[in-house]
C-alpha cells in the first residue's frame, strides 16, 4: 500500500513538526503537572510509612499531619502502654514554625518523636536528634543555605544542624526533628501531643487493639498506617487538584487545537486530492482511514517525544527547584496514551466530514 | 435527436446511454444540462464529444462515470446499468471499469509518478511488489521508465498527462473517459497524448470517450458528436465533412480540420 498519509505529512515538514511539538507541549504538560500531584501524594505517604508503628491514634477529625491539628493529652501514653498487643509507643507532635537563619525568615514544619523509651534501641531513632540539634529535610536546607553544623535560630534559642537528609517534601513545607525535649521547651503546648503512634506485638490483632485504644483515649480515633498515609496524602494535594485538572484540561485543549487545525488544514488544502480519490474508487472508509492516519501519526510522534520531554524536564526542574518533586507513574503514561488517542480521534472528527462531503465530480473542474 | 446505436455490433457495445437528462433546479429555473442524449460506443472505439461552454459535456461525462446522479434515462457499461447502483457499488465499479483523464492531470502531489499509478491498484486490492511493478511497466510502457521517483510537481506536462493515463490503466478498465486531455498541453505534447490514446484503443481495445475543445483530437476519433444544449446536434465521422467543426472554429479557433 502507498502510505499516502505520511506521504502528505511529510510533504509539508515544517507544518509536521509545529503539529508534533503542539501535540508534544501538551503531553509535556498534563504529564508534568499530574507527576508533581503524584510526587507530593507519594512523599507525604512514604513520610507516614517511614515513621515507626503500625497504629496512628488522633483526635478525632484529624486527616493528616500538616493542614489538620490534633490534639491528645500526653499522659494518656501510659494507659496506651499496658493494652493488649501494644510493644510500643511513641508519641509525635509536630508544628510549622518560622526561624532565624542569617538574618533571614525560613519556615519548616519542625516535629518531635518522642519514644517513650530508650531512643537508642527504638525503631525511631533516626528521627531523633540529640537536644540542642535538628534535623533537615535536603531541600529545606538547600532553600535556606544551611549545611550540618550551621545554627537555626528561634527566638533566643539555637538549634544546631545535626544531619542533612531526606525526610519529607510535601511542596507547601518540608520536614525537619528537633528532640522532644526540646519541642516541648521551644514550640510545645503542655499536656498535650499530636498523635500517639503504636507498634504491636507480632501476633497481636490490629483491629483489636484499634478498638481498645478507640475506647480507651476519649475522643480520639484510630487509624491504620496504610490508611492515615493515604489520607494524608490525598489531603496534602486536595487543595490543588481542581487546579491541575483545569491545566490538564487546558493542555488537552491546547493539544486538540494545534492537531485539529493541522489535520483540517491539510485536508482542506488536499480537498481535490480525496476529490481524486473518490473519482479512481477509492471507498469512504479508505478515505476516513487516511485522515485518521495523518491525526495518528502526528500523535503518536507527540506522545513519544511528550513523555521522554517529560521525564526530561522533571528531572532538569527538581535539580533547579528542588521542592519540585514529581513521579510519573506507567499509569499516568497509559492514561496519557489514552488522551492522545483520544484527542487523534476528535481531532479527526471535522476533516472527514469535510472528506465525507467533497464531491467527486469537482475534480472535472478546471 | 441522433440515433445511438454507430457501434458495429451490440455486442460490442461497451457505453450504451439511453435517454440520459440531468435538469439542474426547479420550476421556471431548471436547466436541462443534458437532455434526452442516446449514446452507444463500441470496443476500441474513441468517441470524441465537443461542444460550447456550458452544453453539458462535462455533466455527461460525469454522469457516465458515475459520479453525478442522472434525472432520468439510463448509462450501461459492459451490460451493466450502472444508473441503479448504489454509491459503494459505484465506488467499486469505477475502480475497475472506469479510467479517468483529466485536463489539469490531477495527480496527487505528495507520491511520485509510480506510486500515482499503484494508488489506483490499490484502491482494487492489488498491493505491494505486484502493484508496484504493474505501476513501473505501465509507466515504462508509456516512455517514463526514469521517472519513475519522480514527484508530479518534477515533471512536465506532457509527462504528467502520460502518469494520467497510465493512472487510467491500472486496472484493465473497459472504458477510459478523457475530459479535455491536450488542454494544458503544447501542442508537441498534446500530439503525442492524442497518438498515445489512438493506440491504446486499438492496440487495447479501450473504448475512449474524450470531451473536448480540441480539434487535433478529431484527427484520431472514429467519432466525433457535437452537443448543444444538452443535444447532439448532429454526429459526424472524424475523418468526413463536419460542419459542426466549422462552427466550433468559427466559436472558439484553432486550426482548420484536416
Amino acid at each position: 500500500m502507498v502510505p499516502i498519509a505520511r506521504r502528505n505529512l511529510l510533504a509539508d515538514k515544517v507544518k509536521l513538526l509545529v503539529a508534533i511539538g503542539g501535540v508534544t507541549l501538551a503531553i509535556v504538560l498534563i504529564l508534568v503537572v499530574q507527576s508533581l500531584y503524584y510526587g507530593v501524594q507519594r512523599e507525604a505517604d512514604s513520610f507516614v510509612h517511614n515513621l515507626p508503628g503500625d497504629l496512628w491514634v488522633m483526635q478525632q477529625g484529624t486527616t493528616d499531619l500538616v493542614f489538620s491539628n490534633s490534639h491528645l493529652p500526653d499522659d494518656a501514653a501510659g494507659a496506651i502502654q499496658t493494652v493488649d498487643g501494644v510493644d510500643r509507643v511513641y508519641s509525635l507532635s509536630g508544628r510549622l514554625m518560622t526561624f532565624t537563619v542569617n538574618g533571614k525568615d525560613v519556615r519548616t514544619y519542625v516535629m518531635a518523636l518522642d519514644p517513650l523509651s530508650d531512643p537508642a534501641t527504638s525503631e525511631g531513632a533516626a528521627f531523633v536528634p540529640a537536644t540542642g540539634t535538628i534535623i533537615l529535610d535536603r531541600t529545606f536546607a538547600n532553600q535556606a543555605g544551611l549545611t550540618r553544623g550551621e545554627e537555626l535560630h528561634f527566638n533566643d534559642a539555637a538549634l544546631t544542624v545535626a544531619d542533612v537528609r531526606h525526610l519529607g517534601n510535601v511542596l507547601v513545607t518540608q520536614f525537619a526533628f528537633v528532640n522532644a525535649q526540646d519541642y516541648r521547651e521551644l514550640f510545645g503546648v503542655p499536656g498535650a501531643v499530636n498523635f500517639f503512634l503504636i507498634s504491636l506485638e507480632n501476633d497481636a490483632s490490629r483491629a483489636a487493639v484499634a478498638e481498645s485504644l478507640g475506647d480507651l483515649v476519649e475522643g480520639s480515633r484510630v487509624d491504620a498506617t496504610d490508611r492515615f498515609a493515604k489520607t494524608s496524602a490525598a489531603e496534602s494535594t486536595g487543595d490543588f487538584l481542581p487546579i491541575i485538572r483545569v491545566i490538564m484540561v487546558i493542555a488537552f485543549i491546547v493539544g486538540l487545537a494545534v492537531l485539529s487545525l493541522t489535520i483540517y488544514s491539510a485536508t482542506i488544502e488536499r480537498a481535490r486530492e480525496y476529490a481524486i480519490m473518490k473519482v479512481i474508487g477509492a471507498s469512504p472508509l479508505r478515505l476516513y482511514r487516511i485522515v485518521l492516519s495523518q491525526s495518528a501519526f502526528i500523535a503518536a510522534f507527540g506522545f513519544a517525544a511528550g513523555v521522554g520531554l517529560a521525564f526530561v524536564f522533571n528531572s532538569v526542574a527538581e535539580d533547579i527547584v528542588p521542592q519540585f518533586i514529581t513521579h510519573i507513574r506507567w499509569r499516568d503514561v497509559a492514561f496519557v496514551l489514552g488522551v492522545t488517542v483520544l484527542m487523534s480521534f476528535v481531532a479527526s472528527y471535522l476533516p472527514i466530514n469535510r472528506v465525507a462531503r467533497v464531491d467527486p465530480a469537482s475534480v472535472f473542474r478546471a | 435527436m441522433l440515433h445511438p446505436d454507430r457501434a458495429d455490433s451490440r455486442d460490442s457495445v461497451v457505453l450504451d446511454v439511453r435517454e440520459l437528462t440531468k435538469v439542474f433546479g426547479a420550476g421556471h429555473v431548471a436547466v436541462h444540462a443534458v437532455d434526452g442524449v442516446d449514446l452507444a460506443v463500441g470496443r476500441g472505439e474513441i468517441v470524441l464529444v465537443m461542444g460550447p461552454s456550458g452544453s453539458g459535456k462535462t455533466t455527461l461525462l460525469t454522469m457516465i462515470g458515475g459520479l453525478l446522479r442522472p434525472t432520468s434515462g439510463s448509462v450501461t457499461i459492459d451490460g451493466l446499468e450502472i444508473t441503479a447502483l448504489k454509491e459503494s457499488q459505484l465506488t467499486e465499479f469505477r475502480r475497475h471499469y472506469l479510467g479517468f483523464i483529466f485536463q489539469n492531470f490531477n495527480l496527487l502531489e505528495a507520491l511520485s509518478s509510480r506510486e500515482n499509478v499503484e494508488v489506483a491498484l490499490n484502491f482494487a486490492g492489488v498491493t505491494g511488489k505486484k502493484a508496484r511493478e504493474k505501476a513501473s511497466r505501465l509507466l515504462t510502457d508509456l516512455g517514463l521508465a526514469g521517472r519513475l521517483r519522480a514527484k508530479p510537481d518534477t515533471l512536465s506536462g506532457g509527462e504528467r498527462q502520460r502518469v494520467s493515463i497510465a493512472r487510467a490503466l491500472a486496472n484493465d478498465p473497459q472504458l477510459i473517459l478523457a475530459d479535455e486531455p491536450t488542454a494544458n498541453l503544447d501542442s508537441h505534447h498534446g500530439h503525442e497524448v492524442v497518438t498515445l490514446l489512438r493506440e491504446i484503443a486499438t492496440q487495447q481495445q479501450r473504448t475512449i470517450v474524450i470531451v473536448s475543445h480540441d480539434h487535433r483530437i478529431r484527427e484520431v476519433a472514429d467519432r466525433v458528436l457535437w452537443l448543444q444544449d444538452g443535444r447532439f446536434e448532429e454526429i459526424d465521422a472524424g475523418v468526413g465533412p463536419a460542419a459542426t467543426f466549422e462552427t466550433a472554429r468559427a466559436q472558439y479557433g484553432g486550426r482548420p480540420a484536416p
